[in-house]
């Protein structure tokens, strides 16, 4: 328990109101303080960072002459700077003046005003200690060719200002009405988007500078897709957060299969989610040779450079029942020339190699790869 | 207390900024009174049925409770609380299963101070039983998974039976719970314990980290999995039914299983297989020794024709031999084997082929040397020789693997065919008949220093 749940998320925000109706109708105050009536509402936007901004709708009654407006909150942890008033373009009356103390969560505003009137006026600042985290769930469908997408967001509250009643916003028009005491954590469900189509592809990543001879290892499952209207999705970007896929079992329980992080994802942006490894699909990899040739040695003899060629084989096993999408990933550094492929390639970017395949149920495959790296350095 | 003050002041006859009005001019002697409210939480039902899926990769479990509750017409909370620290807060979730589909459900909040309580706001159309499915992941049920093989019929079939232990080291019991284990490498980008400290750091104000960590926190988690005393031998029988998913399998352990706090259960997850076994041997040479004994036998289908995989595990070995008398033959490692693979059991102990590898000769030639006499490179020419004897009373099969520390070699002679594994192995393979010996002689031209250029 700490200092700050104990304390009475209704009484703390009477003592925020309080704040506001005493101090302003206070005689310490002399006669020319506005009437601050209650809150008619208030709005809270929170971004995928945790920055959270408050804003305040509060009924103004003005008098003619000059009025003070003070806003204080003793408890709130909110940022001093950011507190601001606004108020409907009038010619009645003017915003002159806005005074605050170092230290103080506290503002007087001063209005000059030349009838008495009634107004709405709006106070916004930033609270503090107002944290966001989100999360996906991603519901694979028993025909393992869709997925439902739900965007799930965690919010803390432990700025000390606590709503009855506040309009939370998390971005790209997703508003909604909600009590929220300060201290409590709160899990909403923002997004959702049925029936999603995606891919399914094993990866199998190898080479690199400390490739062995040989490698035997699971390739990784990775379900594709993107955040585009191709895929029902698209509408909104999508923040950054943990995605945790579950899928139904035989007999329709809901079970856990992995997860992974995404970032931050524009609209158009595709996907790539690694949730494991499958071991029903074996990928077994071999150097079958690496010889040197074009030596070109210096006057003394010494080593200058040498060209290489190397000879790589995969053998593949799907023991799955159905047909599995694989693509390997040779990653092959400096200047290098693919000579021969008995299977389809792809040169994706300068270092890196990629075989795809498709296998057949209980079916294998062996691929055979030949290239030569040039101009090395012993 | 706080949730109670919100409701009263939200759903009493004044609005909420009245309601302040009239606090204000009331004064505090009004506080304690609102206090006094009571909340009113819907009320969940015991569990109908309870599901454990117990990974075998990572310290996690995924409960699944199916309830029901009575809910009235508008808005209603349901508290769910839990027992034990070790459950992480943020994968608590309230699904609505079939016939609440009048019912939403609007949030989720985790009142202040409450480090074992979650409460959902759902709002029906209509009053009514609700059926719903909780889920959860907790940490501290584990799951090891191991094999008896016992060879009969002279070593020619091995009789396969699989066990599960399931430990649980958390504080709570379950009783009468489904038990299903997912086979397989799932990602978890952090455990549990990483979780529950993700989760404290979320939900704390920012100052007080400390002293809920030392109430709630990983500590008493630790201490959980460091009290672990009691050990039950319950060696029940159970389904043994595996179901695939799509990338992962699950292992049925079947329904009313008793997890008492701190001990472990076994159940049966393979029924007694019988299956055909190969002894095959392996000779290692050169930069890598050694003598080794493996049995393959394949993962066949069952005798209904059901596929399923062999996870992985420890496998104890025994040998049971004509006379029925039963002897130990060590514990072996058995790798996961997918459904129609051929295992590689390595035996811990090699009996029936005796080997010795020697190097029978080894010269220097062909130096180089540089325009100031200076040599460069030259080439080392060695004569191998491997006697290999079987030592059984039947024909074996050896794999006989040669291994170079680069690719600077050719084999210039060799007495029987071999296949180039890899650019730094070559494999021979022979059949041995009971009692004989052969010798597979080598003669290996390794380059050195300039003579590298021509090899």
């Amino acid at each position: 328990m700490n200092e700050r749940s104990t304390n009475p998320p209704v009484a703390r925000f009477t003592l925020f109101a309080l704040g506001l109706l005493f101090l302003s109708a206070s005689a310490g105050w002399g006669q020319d303080f506005a009437w601050v009536a209650s809150l008619k509402q208030a709005t809270l936007s929170i971004t995928p960072r945790g920055e959270a901004l408050v804003e305040e709708s509060r009924p103004l009654h003005l008098r003619p002459g000059t009025n003070r407006v003070r806003f204080t909150g003793p408890d709130v942890n909110l940022e001093p700077g950011s507190l601001r008033l606004s108020m409907p373009r009038s010619d009645d009356y003017q915003l002159v003046e806005s005074n605050s103390v170092r230290g103080d969560n506290a503002r007087t505003w001063v209005i000059d005003s030349s009838r008495k009137t009634r107004i709405t006026a709006r106070v916004s600042y930033e609270l503090n200690r107002v944290r966001r985290w989100d999360e996906y769930r991603v519901e694979l469908h028993p025909d393992a060719s869709h997925f439902d997408f739900v965007q799930r967001v965690f919010l803390t509250n432990h700025s000390g200002r606590g709503f009855d009643r506040v309009w939370i916003g998390l971005g790209h028009g997703y508003w909604v009405p909600r009590p929220w005491p300060s201290g409590q954590a709160k899990k909403l469900f923002t997004y959702r988007v049925n029936e999603v189509p995606f891919e399914r592809v094993y990866r199998y990543k190898a080479g690199g500078d400390a490739a062995s001879s040989e490698s035997h290892s699971s390739p990784e499952v990775t379900y594709q897709f993107a955040n585009t209207n191709a895929y029902f999705l698209g509408d909104i970007p999508l923040p950054g957060g943990m995605v945790r896929l579950y899928e139904p079992s035989p007999s329709g329980e809901t079970v856990f299969v992995g997860e992974d992080e995404m970032s931050p994802r524009q609209r158009g942006d595709s996907v790539v989610l690694t949730v494991g490894r499958t071991e029903d699909l074996k990928v077994d990899r071999q150097e079958t040779f690496r010889e040197r040739f074009n030596i070109r040695r210096d006057r003394s003899g010494n080593l200058e450079l040498y060209d290489r060629r190397v000879g790589l084989e995969y053998r593949i096993q799907n023991f799955r029942s159905d047909t599995s999408v694989l693509r390997i990933r040779e990653t092959i550094t400096g200047e290098w020339d693919l000579v021969e492929s008995n299977h389809d390639s792809r040169r994706p970017d300068h270092d890196t190699l990629v075989l795809p395949l498709r296998l057949g149920p209980k079916e294998s495959a062996r691929v055979r790869v030949e290239y030569v790296q040039r101009h090395l350095q012993p | 207390m706080n949730s109670s003050r919100h409701r009263w002041c939200s759903k009493g006859p004044l609005a909420p900024g009245g309601c302040l009005v009239l606090l204000s001019l009331l004064g505090v002697l009004l506080l304690p009174a609102i206090g006094a409210a009571s909340v009113e939480f819907s009320r969940l039902s015991r569990p109908d049925d309870l599901r454990l899926t117990v990974y075998q990769s990572a310290d996690l479990t995924l409960v699944t409770e199916h309830r029901r509750v009575n809910l009235e017409a508008g808005k209603n909370r349901v508290r769910f609380r839990w027992q034990t620290p070790s459950v992480d807060p943020s994968s608590v979730s309230l699904n609505l299963d079939a016939g609440g589909g009048s019912v939403r459900v609007l949030e989720q909040t985790f009142p202040p101070g409450a480090t074992r309580e979650s409460v959902w706001v759902l709002e029906a159309d209509q009053a009514g039983r609700v059926p719903l499915t909780i889920h959860y992941f907790l940490a501290g049920i584990n799951v090891d998974l191991s094999y008896w093989g016992t060879l009969i019929q002279n070593g020619f079939e091995i009789r396969l039976q699989g066990r599960a232990d399931l430990q649980n080291q958390t504080e709570q019991e379950f009783e009468r719970a489904g038990v299903t284990v997912l086979v397989g490498e799932i990602q978890l980008l952090e455990d549990l314990a990483q979780r529950l400290d993700r989760w404290r750091e979320f939900q704390s104000p920012g100052r007080n980290d400390e002293a809920i960590s030392r109430d709630t926190g990983r500590g008493s988690y630790e201490r959980a999995r460091a009290v672990m005393q009691k050990s039950v031998a319950a060696d029940a029988p159970s389904a043994g039914a595996v179901r695939a998913l799509t990338d992962y399998w699950l292992l049925d352990l079947g329904s009313g299983v008793r997890l008492d706090s701190r001990s472990t259960t076994s159940r049966w997850f393979l029924p007694s297989r019988t299956v055909d076994v190969k002894s095959r041997y392996r000779v290692h040479t050169g930069t890598q020794r050694g003598t080794k004994q493996y049995l393959l036998f394949t993962n066949k289908p069952g005798p209904r024709g059901d596929t399923s995989p062999l996870p992985e595990g420890s496998l104890r070995l025994r040998y049971r031999d004509s006379q029925g008398r039963l002897t130990p033959r060590g514990t072996s490692q058995l790798e996961y084997t997918s459904p129609g693979e051929t295992v590689q059991l390595e035996l811990p102990v090699t009996r029936g082929l005796r080997s010795e590898s020697i190097i029978k000769d080894r010269s220097h030639q062909n130096f180089e040397f540089d325009e100031r006499g200076n040599r460069t490179g030259h080439d080392v020419v060695t004569v191998r020789r491997t006697r290999l004897e079987n030592t059984r009373n039947r024909p074996i099969t050896v794999n006989l693997h040669h291994h170079f520390e680069d690719q600077y070699w050719r084999l210039e002679e060799a007495t029987t065919p071999y296949e180039r594994v890899n650019y730094r192995e070559v494999a021979f393979t022979r059949r041995l008949d009971p009692g004989e010996v052969e010798t597979v002689t080598l003669v290996i031209r390794q380059f050195e220093g300039s003579r590298r250029d021509s090899s």
